[in-house]
């Protein structure tokens, strides 16, 4: 019986460091969770998977509270709210990636990235991609673009920074594992479309259920071709097989 | 029509039913012999299955195989159904309590591939649909929705979602751009309270922070507003407590019934027809009145065994914990066929089986009992509860049944071996059913005989 290369990973790294902090945003992460338990102090976050209702933006706000008071347990302390209020004006003024702003792709054939996040072991995929002719100019995945949280709302930020990071998270944050999971449809549309994108790579782990069932969905919803990887713990001579094959289609 | 207690095959219940109407036996609408459901309906399997010969267990059998006729008979009268999926036992309460409203669970297609043999093509077009094997057999329901030929499609569709296994999310979401909306409601993954942080007791004896039964009772509270407007009524809290006494009188039946087959003497039901009966909690097969009735003929026959020192195998049966429902039926009947019988099981809805709170505003009830459901909370929850259960039984032995393809599996059934060896020295066993185990089958049977062997071999010790 196997396990997601990504939450296996993680648990990994869990199991050397003082505490942890997993979430519940999938089966797989919930209960690696429940397997660091076994050995160390470890934190949960419950991330709700509805956003329609008030109750699941009142969740969010507790349990980033709750997630403030175990990192003050551990020995961290209270950041005053002017303090978290410039944290997140900081976040705020980041850019997007400079290889994600735009197809100015020119001979590259411009990719979108989609899915869980890469492990570091794969952080050669954009050069890889790029020496197939191929380039990430929509990184959709969960570490890019498309979850990285939005504060906008000044007023919000001076007032109550616990809300603007409530905020943030629901208003701009997508991900598979919503439901329902229109949000992630309605955010990709716009950026497939006007990044000209004329690929689609789906980035989902052995036994990730959530990301592997949108397969077929994203074939569906996007006139493009599909490349569904099923990733490994590195970047194996079969990914790259299949990759290579992909842009070799693609290319013009 | 008391005939000694022994399993027969589907031909040989023919001439049991023949015998039974001469001694008398009046039955419901939808009686009528076993093996007319193979002609009828395609499902071949049940002439791959031991049968308890008792005509409780046969009119139970019969309420099983027809749900799909009265699902469409409430239709044809004028009824709504909805279709709960996922929380396993608590919106079919809410929904059972509006007038004209029936509820059952869709996930129940996920034992069709089993009974129709793979005659049915449900899993064949989940695979069209971009839900493989890799997806647990419960995407046998995706199929059931595309083709509508196994239920009648449901007015309202209410899911779970949170703290919900991956696999059956995935699939529900499949189904919203295949055109039937979903009715989303967040169950939070239970924890345990901080330290001084307000706190609740849980039917079953865990305890949650009372805020997660806050929010499960707000959302508890949407699921009502979406049961009022396809009622085209209001759900009063009268009429909710009144749906949870009735829900408690089925649960009461099936406790006592559990108890009396896990600790009588000789297994007085086979673990097939137990585990059939468990499913009556879930949303008692579309009809709750009828469903107290079988339970009542059922319960009777096993306290009449009991009371008499009869039962189905023998005494000397290793007893077995058994964790997680089975895709393949057949393989209730291995276990006993290798020396075997059920002493506990948790089929992964305990929470259906616990009294729901009647001395509470009924939402509040009824979030508790959501919130006690044993899926939803760590792994060590679970196995903390199936420990205190194998003591309280006297099992012998912990046999976690694999769901393929499930992804909570590949790490909870291990963590819950560990607890149940360390907590109680017991020996344990993991195996794997697909919907149809043929193929498996003498690898099954030889861990399961080696299971047996241990726990027979250690009762010499």
């Amino acid at each position: 019986m196997g396990a997601c290369p990504f939450a296996e990973t993680f648990l990994q790294m869990a199991a050397s460091a003082e505490a942890s902090v997993f979430v519940t945003s999938c089966d797989q992460m919930r209960r690696a969770a429940d397997q660091a338990a076994l050995r160390n102090g470890v934190f949960l976050m419950n991330v709700p998977a509805t956003w329609q209702a008030p109750a699941a933006r009142q969740l969010y706000r507790r349990e980033i509270e709750r997630l403030g008071a175990f990192l003050v347990r551990l020995g961290g302390a209270h950041p005053s709210a002017e303090a978290l209020a410039a944290e997140l004006r900081s976040r705020a003024r980041e850019a997007v990636p400079a290889n994600c702003v735009a197809a100015e792709a020119g001979k590259l054939v411009p990719l979108a990235l989609v899915g869980e996040s890469l492990l570091p072991s794969h952080f050669s995929l954009h050069g890889f991609l790029e020496s197939l002719g191929g380039r990430v100019a929509l990184d959709a995945t969960s570490h890019g673009e498309r979850g990285q949280p939005v504060f906008s709302d000044e007023t919000r930020i001076a007032e109550d920074p616990f809300a603007a990071m409530v905020d943030g998270y629901f208003d701009s944050v997508t991900d598979v594992f919503q439901r329902p999971n229109t949000r992630l449809y309605d955010w990709l549309r716009p950026r497939v479309a006007g990044r000209g994108i004329r690929g689609i790579v789906l980035w989902h782990y052995s036994w990730c259920d959530l990301w592997r069932a949108e397969a077929n969905r994203l074939r569906e919803e996007f006139p493009l071709p599909v490349l569904a990887l099923d990733a490994d713990d590195s970047l194996t001579p079969s990914m790259k097989t299949r990759l290579e094959v992909f842009l070799e289609i693609l290319r013009p | 029509m008391n005939a000694p207690p022994r399993k027969l095959r589907l031909d040989e219940w023919d001439a049991r039913h023949a015998s039974l109407l001469v001694a008398g036996l009046r039955e419901p609408t939808y009686g009528g012999v076993l093996s007319r459901h193979v002609g009828e309906r395609g499902d071949t399997r049940l002439r791959h299955l031991l049968f308890d010969n008792s005509a409780a267990a046969l009119r139970l059998w019969n309420f099983l195989l027809t749900e799909e006729d009265r699902l469409r008979g409430h239709r044809a009268a004028g009824r709504k159904l909805v279709g709960a999926m996922k929380d396993l036992g608590t919106v079919p309460v809410m929904a059972f309590a509006l007038p004209d409203l029936v509820a059952f669970y869709p996930d129940g297609a996920w034992w069709t591939p089993c009974l129709m043999e793979h005659s049915d093509g449900l899993l064949a077009v989940a695979d069209r649909l971009g839900i493989d094997d890799s997806f647990c057999p419960v995407r046998a329901m995706l199929g059931a929705f595309v083709t509508g030929s196994h239920f009648p499609i449901p007015e309202l569709l209410v899911c779970s979602a949170g703290a919900v296994c991956d696999d059956f999310s995935a699939i529900a979401q499949r189904l919203e751009p295949l055109g039937f909306p979903v009715f989303w409601w967040e169950i939070p993954r239970r924890r345990s309270p901080e330290p001084g942080e307000p706190a609740v007791s849980l039917p079953g004896g865990l305890v949650a922070p009372e805020c997660q039964i806050a929010l499960t009772r707000r959302e508890l509270g949407r699921v009502r507003l979406a049961l009022e407007e396809l009622a085209g009524c209001p759900l009063d809290d009268a009429a909710l407590s009144a749906s949870i006494r009735t829900a408690n009188l089925v649960r009461r039946r099936l406790r006592e019934l559990r108890d009396l087959v896990f600790t009588a003497i000789a297994s007085p039901l086979p673990a097939l027809e137990l585990l059939i009966a468990e499913m009556l909690a879930l949303h008692y097969c579309s009809d709750r009145d009828e469903a107290l009735v079988v339970l009542d003929g059922l319960l009777g026959e096993v306290r009449a065994r009991v009371a008499s020192g009869r039962g189905v195998l023998s005494a000397d049966a290793a007893r077995v914990f058994w964790v997680n429902p089975v895709a393949d039926l057949r393989a209730m009947n291995l276990l006993e066929e290798c020396g075997a019988r059920l002493c506990g099981t948790d089929f992964m809805f305990g929470h259906a089986l616990m009294d729901i709170p009647e001395d509470l505003p009924p939402l509040e009830a009824l979030a508790r009992v959501a919130l006690a459901d044993p899926m939803i909370g760590p792994a060590q929850d679970r196995a903390r509860l199936i420990c205190a259960e194998m003591r309280r039984l006297g099992s012998e032995a912990l046999l976690i049944s694999r769901i393929p393809g499930a992804s909570h599996c590949c790490r909870e059934g291990d963590i819950i071996r560990q607890f149940v060896r360390e907590n109680t020295g017991l020996p344990t066993l993991e195996i794997e059913v697909p919907p149809l185990s043929d193929a498996l089958m003498p690898a099954l049977r030889s861990r399961l005989l080696a299971l047996v062997e241990t726990v027979i071999g250690r009762r010499t010790l």
